[in-house]
């Protein structure tokens, strides 16, 4: 298993920004933004950075996840660029594509959990990432 | 845009998406299980969105009686094309639903936007990063 690095996190950059996610500050935010509390939308991003880098440290770790490697790495790209600040250390391996799958679940369900109540941009972003998990893990089910 | 609007405009979607899935499903020699069950799915999410509309006050849009969907060089593999695109045009008004600061829309926008994706997923066979969000290639 390869670590998670912040440089190889950060590769791709862009992207996150492309999406329409505030890029560097959570305080570039629209009128509706303005009666919530950022740390929540920090707080709530970080607990899902921390959990997207399991996820693709896993994926990393199967032979057969290519696809969900990419993805993995695009996820926290994006959630960088929306004010990610938490420091990574190397998660725990995942040793088969069923518990990937069962991860990505997981993490589809908690993006659903923090996108209720994040600012609007995070809560798209968020509810997207959780679709996309929900997504991959149907191809684990499907093959 | 209000919170109605964006859900007003799901539903005009879903309507569509109706639409599109009956004429797909009823032409796909294969898979036509696939689309009857996706079918059902959107007749869910169409009856969903009714309701919080109605809650809040405000009346449906009703369906039209008919919508554009090319299916001119009728092939299998362009009646996959269009249930893929029924899914990610749906995505999008999703996605966008929940800029909105309103419970009940962004639950059933999470919901649905999970729902879009997996069933787009099943069709392409591959997942995507960032379903309902307009992406564009990274600047180098």
């Amino acid at each position: 298993m390869r670590p998670i690095s912040r440089r190889g996190v950060l590769s791709g950059l862009g992207l996150g920004v492309a999406l329409g996610v505030s890029g560097l500050s959570l305080s570039a935010c629209t009128s509706n933004d303005s009666a919530l509390d950022p740390r929540v939308d920090e707080a709530g991003v970080n607990q899902v950075f921390v959990a997207e880098a399991a996820l693709l440290a896993g994926a990393q770790s199967l032979s057969n996840a290519r696809e969900a490697v990419a993805i993995h790495q695009a996820h926290l790209d994006a959630l960088l660029a929306a004010g990610a600040t938490t420091e990574v250390v190397a998660p725990a391996p995942i040793t088969s594509s069923t518990k990937l799958a069962n991860a990505q679940r997981k993490q589809a369900a908690l993006c659903a959990r923090v996108a209720v109540g994040a600012s609007p941009r995070i809560a798209r972003l968020l509810a997207s990432i959780a679709a996309s998990n929900a997504s991959l893990a149907s191809l684990e089910v499907a093959s | 845009m209000s919170v109605i609007d964006r859900l007003q405009l799901a539903l005009a979607g879903e309507h569509a998406a109706i639409y599109g899935y009956g004429v797909v499903g009823g032409r796909l020699t294969s898979k036509s299980g696939r689309a009857l069950t996706n079918l059902n799915a959107h007749r869910s999410a169409r009856d969903q969105l009714s309701r919080l509309i109605i809650s809040k006050g405000a009346e449906p849009v009703p369906a039209d009686p008919f919508y554009a969907v090319d299916i001119s060089a009728g092939t299998q593999k362009q009646l996959v094309t269009t249930a893929i695109a029924i899914e990610d045009r749906l995505s999008v008004l999703y996605a966008e639903l929940m800029l909105e600061n309103d419970a009940s829309a962004r639950g059933i926008a999470l919901e649905q936007l999970q729902g879009c994706a997996v069933r787009a997923t099943q069709w392409r066979g591959r997942a995507q990063a960032f379903p309902g969000l307009r992406q564009v290639a990274p600047t180098n």
